[in-house]
């Protein structure tokens, strides 16, 4: 190879490459979001507060997905903020309206996994006081599916929430309550359905 | 637009290069072109002011060249960074490899690479993207190709269009 086209490897091969993250997928603090096809709007509420409105187009979902949580929805607002020594970006409030999905996955002070799936018309999540801690008030169609170290099972109810508890605390772990529901459940270890 | 354009071109001493300076040729042209000027900015211009409102800082250019036709006429003003000022301060600062600002369609283009940052924020908002358009009238910027916006750490937006004003502090992203 001549001396001039090998510089001219070589040059290219030392230019930074930008990367630029996949077209329609964004970041917002902890989640990743989508919104394809679908729009993002971003207002600025103060230098650490940030609203997101994310809108699908007809019956299209956007979507907000982290490794523990995942909503999906035609339309979510979200509000993500920068808090604390560490300034540490969490998601403080989200709602989200029309087919809901939501799964969450929360860990207690044990180490046992807590696991609900959540489809509704519309759900709101505030997050807690500390991290990985909050609620989730659901509401309209609503169908809850758990899966708990001692039982498992399916709701169907026209309300309800989940908190999270604090993986923290032993004394506090997840928990859910519906209102007029219907529920087939089943404990684990050969129990007695409730 | 036209008056103060031409003020700061002269006040700031352009070195003019007349492209028809050399000796006339004695043949008639069959078409007549428009005679053009070109000078270097030798510091940032001021290009626009609002007219119409308070009379405040719109535009600065720099890094660039002036562009006149005819009898003076401005056509624009093209450089390599931009200041796009809201109330008089300034608010964002635009780059790429052309910023070229239209004083017949009243836009300013940015293309080829657009990286834009907001001044006077903490939050260290900046985007990119393949080309920038703004009308001083609308008060607002479109990005378009590639966009890519970041709020600091609280948000990361990539889209293919993005509306936004002069602070980020409102933005609209197509995906």
């Amino acid at each position: 190879m001549k001396r001039p086209t090998l510089l001219l490897l070589l040059t290219l091969a030392s230019l930074p490459v930008v990367a630029r993250p996949q077209a329609g997928a964004t970041k917002l603090g902890e989640f990743t979001v989508s919104f394809n096809p679908g729009k993002l709007r971003f207002e600025s509420l103060s230098a650490t507060k940030l609203k997101a409105t994310l809108t699908g187009v007809g019956s299209s979902l956007v979507k907000l997905i982290s490794p523990e949580r995942e909503v999906r929805a035609q339309k979510i607002i979200a509000f993500v903020e920068q808090s604390g020594a560490k300034k540490q970006t969490t998601l403080s409030e989200a709602t989200a309206t029309g087919a809901v999905y939501a799964h969450l996955v929360q860990k207690d002070a044990k180490g046992s996994v807590y696991s609900y799936t959540v489809t509704c018309d519309s759900a709101v999540f505030k997050a807690g006081a500390k991290p990985k801690t909050g609620r989730l008030d659901f509401s309209g169609n609503a169908r809850l599916a758990y899966d708990t170290p001692l039982t498992d099972g399916e709701t169907v109810c026209s309300k309800g929430y989940i908190d999270l508890g604090d993986p923290d605390d032993p004394a506090k772990s997840p928990v859910f309550e519906v209102e007029n529901g219907t529920t087939t459940g089943r404990p684990k270890g050969g129990g007695k359905t409730p | 637009m036209r008056l103060p354009l031409v003020c700061c071109f002269l006040l700031l001493g352009c070195t003019v290069k007349h492209p028809s300076s050399t000796r006339a040729s004695p043949t008639p042209q069959p078409s007549p072109t428009p005679l053009s000027l070109a000078g270097e900015l030798k510091k940032p211009v001021s290009v626009l002011f609002d007219k119409v409102g308070t009379g405040r800082r719109l535009l600065e250019v720099e890094g660039g060249t002036v562009e006149l036709q005819t009898g003076s006429r401005p056509v624009g003003i093209r450089g390599t960074r931009a200041t796009l000022y809201q109330d008089g301060k300034p608010a964002l600062v635009v780059s790429a490899p052309s910023v070229f600002y239209d004083s017949k369609k009243k836009v300013l283009r940015a293309e080829g690479g657009v990286e834009g940052h907001v001044l006077s924020r903490a939050d260290q908002r900046r985007f990119q993207c393949d080309t920038l358009t703004w009308q001083p009238s609308a008060r607002a910027v479109r990005g378009e190709g590639h966009v890519l916006a970041q709020y600091g750490a609280l948000a990361q937006v990539s889209g293919s269009r993005v509306d936004a004003d002069l602070q980020l502090n409102t933005l609209e992203v197509l995906p």
